[in-house]
């Protein structure tokens, strides 16, 4: 299958008076097309900051290297600001976590969704408007006509979620983000959001989910990378990495899911915090919490390897066949 | 779309409804419609409009309030109550004015400050600090004495020292804006800086740019009086409400009517933008109550 996205080793670093926190700390991963990715990790773990690398939406204070970034085979690093601006929200849109902040709450739905197609695309207000209308349609908004015309606060959080999915589909992107979608949304209405999303993937070119819900990921995406403290330590096809987990970590968040089927399993924790990020520690950063952790992982970055054919995972443990 | 325009036409109802409710507010209201429909009846309304400017009567000069001269006549023998009609078109003319070129100066200013931030907003700011270290009546009349005294000068006057409370107030707003989730939303969907500024930055401004246009008519009014008062503003035989009190305070012992109805006139349209200032702001203010 055809590469659509390649990142290799991006490092965001934010300089603080502090010292300098290593938000993404040397990542690499891919995503070919019609392919899903899920990112999943916990609250800091570097997920966001990923993403707005890849848009280059970060604060002035942030410092961003990489050996590559490149989205169809074009190298996003030496985009200027114009070339960036003419590329977000045609190549690649992204959808929010809590949709009715991400909203201007003063202008109809209509004006805002066909403001965003004119801006990348030649057409009259008319046919943004029509453009507008069969993206609502798409996403399977009852009564599109009504909508166009109504104000964000006319709309409850799942309508407007349905709206910005649409919105974020109407330059037909070659890849969409979705940052935690469900999040602000209540179950009913998560449901039905994700059914959406498992759907429209077909209509881009990729996607990539950032979420710290693993359901959701084994629902929708191909494959999975997680992440910890900045670095991807375990990547691979969803019903493999899902089913026989390598990385101590992703093994840790399994046993941390609550099973229906078995009334006596005991849900489990990982011992610890994730680790303080202007001071990392020194080897794998897993390792203070880690069970099979050695006099090795506590000093030696763990290298990334393959384990199986479409599986990498960077443990050392996993390397020496310790598990 | 019948259930969209019904709901946008009880939004405006409303607004109009919360400032009905809205005692003081609705009187201030009244009262500022009262003097536009003055201002722009003015000549209908006077009985001797030629009065406010070339008219003069030298036999009944000084009389007290009659009917036949309601607020009496000045020291020219002009009527006081057609001066002061006709002087309701220059003060409010200068209101409108002066404020409009206010807003056009400092809201551009405030949102590129705000927006933008850094050196700009170091620059703008330290400008807007050099004119705030005067008192505004001194700056606006040393503007408007090097502009040569008159009612244009005036009002320039008044417009260069009033910007930089509007360049702050929109700067402080666009601040926090642009730190606002659907601003970086628009962001990532490409849009320029130019449409954020107009499209998501100003829009979202509009609410305390109002409540303090509608405040400042009032202090506007009276400076551009003041102003008149001290001999920098409207040129005498202009009817200007200032410029009456001043000419008529030497009559004030004999005479008082000359400088009580202009005063009067004076501190009806100031209490009245006021009120409504205040008015406007507890309406629009989502604190107060969730929009």
């Amino acid at each position: 299958m055809e590469q659509l996205l390649n990142v290799r080793h991006l490092k965001t670093y934010f300089k603080l008076t502090e010292g300098t926190v290593r938000a993404v700390d040397d990542i690499s991963f891919s995503l070919r097309r019609g392919e899903a990715l899920g990112v999943a990790g916990e609250t800091g773990s570097g997920k966001s900051v990923t993403v707005k690398s890849l848009m280059r939406t970060l604060p002035s204070y942030a410092q961003l290297s990489a050996e590559e970034i490149s989205l169809e085979g074009m190298d996003m690093l030496s985009l200027s600001n114009s070339q960036l601006q003419s590329i977000l929200g045609k190549k690649i849109s992204m959808v929010f976590q809590n949709p009715t902040s991400f909203i201007n709450p003063l202008f109809t739905i209509g004006k805002q969704m066909s403001d965003v197609i004119r801006c990348h695309e030649k057409a009259t207000k008319a046919e943004a408007l029509a453009r507008a209308r069969e993206m609502l349609v798409l996403v399977g908004m009852p009564d599109p006509d009504a909508v166009l015309k109504q104000y964000p606060f006319q709309m409850s959080g799942g309508m407007i979620q349905r709206v910005m999915i649409a919105l974020s589909l109407s330059c037909n992107p070659s890849l969409l983000i979705a940052d935690e979608p469900t999040t602000a949304l209540d179950v009913t209405i998560q449901a039905q959001i994700l059914k959406l999303l498992g759907e429209v993937k077909a209509r881009t070119g990729g996607l990539i989910l950032i979420t710290h819900n693993l359901a959701i990921i084994s629902e929708i995406c191909d494959r999975i990378a997680v992440m910890y403290a900045g670095k991807i330590v375990e990547t691979g096809a969803v019903s493999r990495v899902m089913r026989a987990p390598r990385h101590p970590y992703t093994k840790g968040l399994m046993a941390a899911i609550p099973r229906l089927t078995d009334a006596s399993h005991k849900l489990t924790s990982i011992p610890g915090n994730i680790p303080n990020m202007i001071s990392p520690p020194e080897g794998c950063r897993f390792s203070p919490r880690c069970a099979y952790a050695t006099e090795e992982c506590r000093r030696v970055q763990p290298e990334t390897i393959e384990c199986e054919d479409n599986h990498q995972v960077a443990c050392h443990a996993v390397a020496e066949g310790r598990i | 779309m019948q259930k969209t325009n019904t709901a946008s036409k009880r939004r405006k109802n409303t607004f109009f409804l919360q400032l009905r409710r809205n005692k003081p507010a609705f009187f201030g209201f009244l009262v500022i419609c009262f003097f536009f429909l003055v201002a722009i009846f003015a000549p209908l309304i006077a009985p001797y409009p030629q009065d406010a400017t070339t008219g003069s009567n030298i036999d009944a000069r000084l009389l007290p309030p009659s009917s036949e001269h309601l607020f009496g006549t000045d020291d020219l023998g002009r009527d006081v109550f057609s001066r002061v009609v006709m002087g309701s078109r220059l003060s409010l003319f200068v209101g409108v004015v002066a404020i409009c070129i206010t807003m056009l100066i400092g809201i551009p200013m405030g949102a590129l400050a705000g927006y933008y931030g850094g050196k700009w907003d170091e620059i703008l700011m330290r400008v807007t600090d050099i004119f705030l270290a005067f008192p505004y009546l001194i700056l606006a009349m040393a503007i408007a004495v090097i502009l040569k005294p008159g009612l244009y000068s005036a009002m320039v006057a008044i417009s260069l020292t009033w910007w930089p409370y509007y360049t702050r107030l929109v700067r402080g707003q666009a601040l926090a804006l642009r730190k606002q989730p659907f601003v970086l939303a628009a962001k990532m969907m490409g849009a320029k800086n130019r449409t954020i500024i107009f499209r998501h930055v100003l829009p979202n401004c509009i609410g305390p740019i109002i409540v303090n246009a509608s405040l400042d008519m009032g202090y506007i009014i009276l400076a551009c009086a003041s102003l008149g008062f001290i001999g920098v503003g409207a040129q005498p035989p202009q009817a200007e409400w200032g410029l009456m009190i001043s000419t008529g305070r030497s009559f004030f012992m004999n005479a008082p009517w000359l400088t009580i109805f202009p005063g009067l006139a004076i501190f009806l349209t100031v209490l009245g933008f006021n009120l409504l200032g205040d008015g406007v702001r507890d309406i629009l203010d989502p604190q107060a109550k969730p929009r």
